[in-house]
This record gives structure tokens, C-alpha cells and sequence, in this order.
């Protein structure tokens, strides 16, 4: 079973492209991590601001 | 009941906080494995080589950051005609989103330009429209970020984002016309997306898929974002008077 | 609306700064290009008519601030808005003012510094032609985006980030216009482009500025 599945996700030769073809992937893959990291952050930041201000809200 | 229920920002957020995980789920999981299928199984194009394989990420980028731009001017004119606050803020956190594409699509073309045409960027009708895409976002968002009353931002931004379309799509039409004229080389402008055969086709739906998953679970957590800040931002000021 | 327009005529002529500025900010960019160029007038009169456009692009751009911002501070555009004057005229007379002060004068002046850049006599004619069909789209869609900006304090660099993008069609329609003149195309299809999209803009912007300038006066 691990020998078949290795053997299916062989590398495939990109030959001379394989920088281009790389690139554009991991260029991708990137730019989408950050997009989400960004927004992950400002959701919690925006959460942990309002959940703050309600709590002194309401201790009041 | 009805569709506009969720206008009302508690319903939404109650809402869009039971989908988010499945739709995050959906679209890492179509991506991936759409990735893969194209990347590993997939044959080699005659013409074009192993260069094929930037199809997969770069047409749904690209058709992502395009359709963004219809979503936020249909937002747009929701917020204009109905005043619905997360209208409103769903076209806001929308263009982030249409920007990263937009860079992706860019980037990738040009990294596909290089090999196939020769040259890592062709001043051609789609290209240069690409770029004049990334003109308008920035200018929507940076018109947002400027304006401090939110309701007169979500105004300003609207129209801009409609008179924007008319002339987004006027210099789309400008550009085919501008190239046309110097040379007639139609070589170049290699149609991408009629000429690809079943076998590229299928991989390239299930990514496209999952980047249009993605691009609805990072606008429900954005427009989430802005609603809490919002009420944040409301609870300050009632509290202050 | 006649009365609005001998006004602010009047003012932009009295004035003086406003008036002369963007003609001679025009003249200075026209004859920099050269200069970073270099002086060889073949390359030069290639190069003309986009460098005459983008002259006259950039120094529409500079006068679009005082559109608005001086009537928008002494109130003057809270009095024109409760107006019987539909604030749709307003906004036109405002831009038909604004190519009376820049655009046209650009018109006028564009054959000598077309002859500058090694421009023969008929080619510069295209250039004339390209320019004064072009450049009142340049005042209509600037009025749009000087009502945008109009409440904003720092609003001068928005202001261009906002317009420019609007300004894609009109810049390649009105050079791909004088360029084919100059290089003897058929030139009928781009200038009619260009005359579409200046009535479009001067058609649909009026609406849009208008509106704008209601949230902004909220």
C-alpha cells in the first residue's frame, strides 16, 4: 500500500519549466496563506476587542 | 422567511458562523486535491509542455479576481437600494481578497508568459486589463480606508465601485481595440481557456471550485471581522455619551 | 446654471493662479520629455502624441482639487445644493468651467509644443482633434472624482489615485487616435471611440457626481 501510493505521486518531470511551474505554485500557495493569516488575525483581533468592550459593558 | 433575514448583522453572523467551517473545509479540500490531480495526473500538453500545470492556478485566480469585482458591485447596489449594513461590508472585505487574486493571476501569467511567449510580460488586451483590475481595487479600497464616517463610506465606495465597472469594462474593450491597432499578431494571445481538452478540463473545475469555496469563506470571516468591529466601534461611542 | 459659469469663470480668470498654472505645469512636462529622451526628433515625434496626452492628463489632474474644495469650505455648495438648480448642473457648469480654464487652453497651445517634438503640419492637426474631442472627458470624470474627495482634507493624492484609472479609456482611444493620424491609418473608428466615450462620461457621470456630492454635504 505505502510502495503504491509513493509510486503514484512520483514527481513528474517538468523538464525545462519545472522553475516556472514551481514558482507559479509555491507563488500561489503563498500569496493564499497570507490572505488567510491576515484575515485570521484581524477576526480574532476584532472578536477579542468586542468581547472586551461587552464585558465592560456589562461588569458595569 | 427570506434571503434578506440575514441582512439583519446577528442573524448573519449566527449563520455565517455555522457555514464558515464547512465551506473552509470544502474549498482546502477541492483545492488540494484538484492541485494534485492536475499536478501529478495529468499528461504534459503537446504545445506547451509541463508549463500546462500553471493553468490550474492561474485561471481560477483569475476568475476569482474578476467575479470578486461583479460580487462587490452587486453588493454595491444592494447597499444602495436596500441599506443593508452587511451589504455593505461584504463588498468592503471582498476586495482584499480580489487584490491577492489578482496579484496570483499576475504573477502566474507572467511566469507562464516567460517560457511560452518568450517574455515575462506582453502588453496584451487580457494582461493589461488584468492590470488596469488591480488599478480600480486599489482605488476602492484605498477610498474606504479614507473616508471616516462609515455609512458615507459605504455610500462613496459604492458608486465609485459602479462607475468604476463601466469603466473597467469600457478599458477592457479599449485594450483589445489599443493592441489590435499596432500589430495584428494574434499568435500571442493564446486563448486559454477554449482550447483545453477534457483531460486538463475536469482538474482545473475542481480547483476552480474550491477557489470560489475560498473566496466565499474568506469574505463570510472578513464581513464577520467588519461586523464586530462595527459594533465595537458602536458600543465605544454609546457608552461615551 | 449661465450665471453659475460666468461666476466661476470669473473667478478662475481673477484668481489668476489657477488659470495659467495647469497651462504652464503642461507646457514644463511637454518640454521635459526631451530631456529625458534625448534630442533626436525622429524618436521624439514617435513619441509625441502620448506625451502630449500624458501632459495634458497630468495637468487636468492638478487643477481638479479647486473644483470643489474652495466652494465646499465657505459653504457656497450647501447654497448651490438648496438651490432650484438641479445639483446634476451644478456639476456640469462646474466641469464645462474646468474645460473652459484647462482643457481647452491645452488645446490651443498643443500644436506648438507638437511642433517642438518634430510633428509635421498635418499630424499635428490629429493631435488638435484628438485632444479637443478628448479632453472634456478629462473634466467630466476629474468632477467626479474631485466630488468624491470633496469633504476629505487630505484628499489631493486619492484624488489621483481614484481618477486616473477612470481616465484608461480616454488616454488610449485619444492617443491611438492621433498616433494613427500622424502614421496615416484610417483614424474613423478611434475617434469615434473616443467622441463615444466622452458623451458616455459627460452622459452618466453628472448623475453620479451628483450623488456623491449629497452624501458628501450629509
Amino acid at each position: 500500500m505505502h510502495c503504491l501510493l509513493a509510486e503514484r505521486f512520483n514527481m513528474p518531470d517538468l523538464g525545462n519549466y519545472a522553475f516556472h511551474v514551481l514558482s507559479s505554485y509555491g507563488v500561489t500557495t503563498l500569496v493564499i496563506i497570507i490572505v488567510i493569516i491576515f484575515s485570521y488575525i484581524k477576526y480574532t483581533r476584532a472578536k477579542k476587542s468586542l468581547e472586551k468592550i461587552e464585558a465592560n459593558l456589562n461588569g458595569k | 422567511m427570506s434571503f434578506w433575514e440575514y441582512a439583519n448583522p446577528v442573524k448573519f453572523l449566527k449563520l455565517s458562523g455555522t457555514v464558515l467551517p464547512y465551506f473552509s473545509v470544502f474549498a482546502a479540500l477541492m483545492i488540494i486535491s484538484g492541485l494534485c490531480w492536475g499536478f501529478f495526473f495529468t499528461p504534459d500538453d503537446y504545445k506547451q509542455g509541463a508549463t500546462v500545470k500553471i493553468l490550474y492556478v492561474h485561471v481560477p485566480a483569475a476568475f476569482v479576481a474578476i467575479n470578486a469585482w461583479f460580487m462587490m458591485l452587486i453588493a454595491s447596489i444592494i447597499w444602495l437600494v436596500r441599506r443593508h449594513h452587511v451589504s455593505a461590508l461584504a463588498a468592503k472585505a471582498a476586495a482584499p481578497i480580489g487584490v491577492a487574486m489578482t496579484i496570483i493571476g499576475l504573477v502566474t501569467g507572467a511566469l507562464w508568459g516567460q517560457p511560452m511567449w518568450g517574455t515575462w510580460w506582453e502588453w496584451d488586451p487580457k494582461l493589461t486589463s488584468f492590470l488596469i483590475l488591480f488599478l480600480f481595487y486599489i482605488g476602492y479600497i484605498a477610498l474606504w480606508s479614507a473616508v471616516e464616517d462609515p455609512d458615507s463610506a459605504a455610500d462613496l465606495t459604492s458608486i465609485l465601485c459602479i462607475v468604476g465597472s463601466v469603466f473597467a469594462v469600457l478599458s477592457r474593450y479599449a485594450t483589445v481595440f489599443w493592441n489590435q491597432g499596432l500589430h495584428q499578431d494574434a499568435s500571442l494571445s493564446v486563448d486559454k481557456e477554449e482550447h483545453v481538452a477534457d483531460v486538463f478540463y475536469y482538474p482545473l473545475l475542481v480547483v476552480m471550485a474550491g477557489f470560489v469555496l475560498l473566496f466565499i469563506a474568506l469574505v463570510l470571516l472578513n464581513t464577520r471581522s467588519e461586523i464586530m468591529t462595527r459594533r465595537a466601534s458602536a458600543l465605544l461611542a454609546r457608552r461615551k455619551v | 446654471m449661465i450665471a453659475l459659469i460666468f461666476r466661476d469663470l470669473r473667478i478662475a480668470i481673477r484668481v489668476g493662479g489657477g488659470f495659467g498654472l495647469s497651462l504652464a505645469f503642461f507646457f514644463i512636462i511637454v518640454i521635459f520629455f526631451p530631456f529625458a529622451i534625448g534630442p533626436n526628433l525622429e524618436l521624439l515625434s514617435k513619441v509625441a502624441p502620448g506625451t502630449l496626452w500624458i501632459g495634458a492628463l497630468l495637468a487636468c489632474l492638478l487643477s481638479l482639487e479647486r473644483i470643489f474644495a474652495l466652494d465646499f469650505e465657505d459653504g457656497t455648495l450647501d447654497l448651490l445644493a438648496t438651490s432650484p438648480l438641479p445639483l446634476e448642473g451644478v456639476v456640469m457648469a462646474k466641469a464645462l468651467v474646468h474645460w473652459l480654464t484647462t482643457g481647452l487652453p491645452l488645446v490651443f497651445i498643443s500644436p506648438f509644443l507638437g511642433i517642438l517634438l518634430g510633428l509635421q503640419n498635418i499630424s499635428v492637426l490629429f493631435l488638435v482633434m484628438s485632444l479637443l474631442l478628448g479632453t472634456p472627458a478629462l473634466s467630466i470624470i476629474g468632477t467626479f472624482g474631485a466630488a468624491l474627495t470633496a469633504g476629505m482634507k487630505r484628499g489631493g493624492l486619492l484624488l489621483s489615485l481614484l481618477v486616473l484609472p477612470l481616465y484608461i479609456p480616454t488616454l488610449i482611444f485619444g492617443a491611438e487616435a492621433a498616433r494613427r493620424g500622424i502614421e496615416g491609418f484610417e483614424i474613423q473608428s478611434s475617434i469615434l471611440l473616443l467622441l463615444g466615450v466622452t458623451l458616455l462620461s459627460w452622459a452618466i457621470l453628472p448623475f453620479a457626481a451628483a450623488s456623491v456630492l449629497r452624501i458628501n454635504l450629509r
